[in-house]
């Protein structure tokens, strides 16, 4: 079942290939190009099944976001992916701590996207 | 002495042998007032250690040793105070020569650094130019990887679409339903054809129901005239009775005679008229029922046919439609399954494309070092430049530490752990880890 999905990263590129992914698997997805812009839009009451996000985006980076997602009541428990190109441990461990649901290294297979959101998020 | 020191005096050693013939006629000037009357070594040997001493290369050592055999004179065939003055002039002469020499050394060794200086300074250039090609290649790459999704998707689209429509059809209520209703169909054209049949066949039996009829009125009619005919009989005998007591009358029964001849005609007459009907209504009744069962037997034999016929085209037509609807959905499968094949690798595809993500934030990482790198040479040209200020030198060791932090893949530290021989290959976790 489709699930309505959030992307969050400063590339171009990674948003145009993950909505491919996605939608084609029948999500709905929405993007924002930085953290702020994330946070903002999540402010203004979108309310996706998932997150996805990317850790290095300028000021406000990928863990910092899952901080900030998490203050917000209506979306504590809502799951947050980090799909980044950082594979240093202690980040993972930074981003665990900040209450992400995984952790996944770009480029991500389709596969592997599609099997770990079916993972995380109930229904999809 | 600090690692761009040791960079620096290595740049010098390496920057030609006249350098450190230079240094050697300096050193030899320091050790010859000290160390070589005063230890009476041969006047060809002090120098000589003296520039292996100042670690001069073989030019050095070359022109020491020239020096030194210049300078050898055996020491016991001239009075002491005479070889000190010749000494003194010497060594007087070798000094005002060693001098000029390394003021022009010294120019020459300026002339140099400034051409390095300069030469450096071309490197910082030749580092923006490069940085350029990187941010250019990297710009072209994500346009390249956006034109590449763009075009991607545009072919993805129409075949998801296919592919959802031949899902569609081959659902329960697709091609499966349509053959159902076909065949359900079908067998209802079966049904009311076997209906018709029976019909028809109804007709017959009506048909032969209204020839009894017939029938009967016949009989009816046929049992009337008998009565007539009986009344007829009964009439002539009536009349023959009353034509004899007519005569019995004698006179006076003539004209009763006549009326019992008149009466037995008539009664003749009855029944042969009597007759005559009854010969006519048998022959309407053969011919009502021949008639009627012609039309009856011509009309079944021609409805069987036309019943017979339409049943073989709806049979035909059904077994055509059903060897269709299978060819379609055979079609439709293969179309299915090719469609799958072809959207796989449109997908490996679509998410292959991240890579460039992967690529530009590697080529970011090399501009910033190459920007580090720009910044050092700068620094490097400055001091050159002007050797008797104090200049500020970072080290090309905090430079490739800098870089070592701005790494954000494992892949990145590996190839520097190689290259500066330090460390194991990072354990680089796994891709996919659900917390």
């Amino acid at each position: 079942m489709g699930k309505s999905i959030l992307i969050v990263d400063d590339s171009v590129t990674i948003i145009l290939s993950m909505r491919g992914i996605l939608e084609r698997a029948g999500h709905a997805v929405s993007s924002a190009a930085s953290g702020e812009e994330a946070v903002l839009v999540l402010r203004k009451g979108l309310r996706p099944d998932l997150i996805i996000t990317d850790y290095h985006m300028g000021a406000l980076n990928g863990i910092d976001l899952v901080r900030e997602v998490r203050k917000m009541a209506n979306l504590r428990f809502i799951p947050v992916l980090m799909v980044t190109t950082e594979s240093q441990q202690a980040r993972r461990a930074e981003a665990k701590a900040a209450g992400a649901t995984g952790w996944l290294v770009k480029p991500v297979q389709p596969d592997a996207l599609i099997q770990v959101i079916r993972q995380v998020v109930p229904g999809a | 002495m600090t690692a761009i020191q040791s960079r620096l005096a290595t740049a010098w050693r390496e920057r030609g042998l006249l350098i450190r013939s230079v240094v050697a006629i300096v050193v030899i000037i320091a050790t010859e007032e000290m160390i070589g009357f005063a230890c009476g070594l041969p006047a060809g040997l002090s120098p000589a250690l003296a520039g292996i001493a100042a670690g001069g290369g073989m030019a050095g050592c070359v022109t020491l040793f020239a020096l030194g055999v210049v300078r050898a004179k055996p020491i016991a065939d001239v009075p002491r105070s005479q070889t000190f003055a010749a000494e003194a002039n010497r060594a007087a002469a070798l000094n005002r020569a060693a001098s000029d020499l390394a003021a022009k050394q010294i120019d020459v060794i300026s002339a140099k650094a400034l051409l390095s200086a300069n030469e450096l300074g071309r490197y910082v250039e030749l580092l923006d130019i490069l940085r350029g090609h990187i941010g250019k290649v990297s710009a072209e790459t994500e346009a390249a990887a956006l034109d590449i999704l763009t075009r991607l998707n545009e072919v993805d689209r129409p075949i998801q679409e296919m592919i959802a429509f031949l899902d569609r059809v081959d659902s329960s209520d697709g091609m499966t339903d349509l053959i159902d209703r076909t065949a359900a169909q079908m067998a209802n054209n079966r049904r009311l054809l076997d209906e018709f049949r029976e019909n028809c066949d109804g007709a017959g039996s009506e048909s032969q129901t209204r020839l009894s009829e017939v029938h009967e009125m016949v009989a009816d009619l046929t049992r009337v005239v008998g009565q007539v005919r009986v009344i007829s009989k009964q009439t002539n005998m009536l009349s023959m009775n009353a034509a004899i007591e007519a005569t019995r009358a004698g006179a006076a029964g003539k004209g009763f005679a006549v009326v019992a001849s008149e009466v037995r005609q008539l009664a003749r007459d009855s029944d042969k008229a009597a007759v005559d009907i009854q010969g006519g209504i048998a022959n309407l009744q053969n011919a009502i029922r021949d008639t009627l069962q012609a039309m009856v037997h011509r009309h079944l034999d021609t409805e069987r046919r036309a019943l017979d016929a339409i049943s073989g085209i709806i049979s035909e037509l059904t077994e055509n439609l059903d060897r269709l609807l299978r060819h379609q959905r055979g079609v439709l499968t293969k179309i299915q399954q090719e469609s799958q094949i072809i959207a796989q690798p449109i997908l490996a595809l679509i998410g292959s494309i991240q890579f460039q993500d992967v690529t530009k934030q590697k080529l970011d990482h090399v501009a910033q070092a190459m920007e580090a790198m720009t910044r050092h040479f700068g620094q490097l040209s400055a001091v050159l430049r002007d050797p008797g200020h104090d200049h500020d030198l970072d080290g090309i060791q905090a430079a490739m530490t800098e870089l070592m932090k701005s790494y954000v893949m494992a892949q990145e530290r590996d190839v520097h752990n190689v290259v500066v021989g330090s460390g194991l290959a990072e354990d680089k976790g796994l891709l996919v880890e659900l917390f």
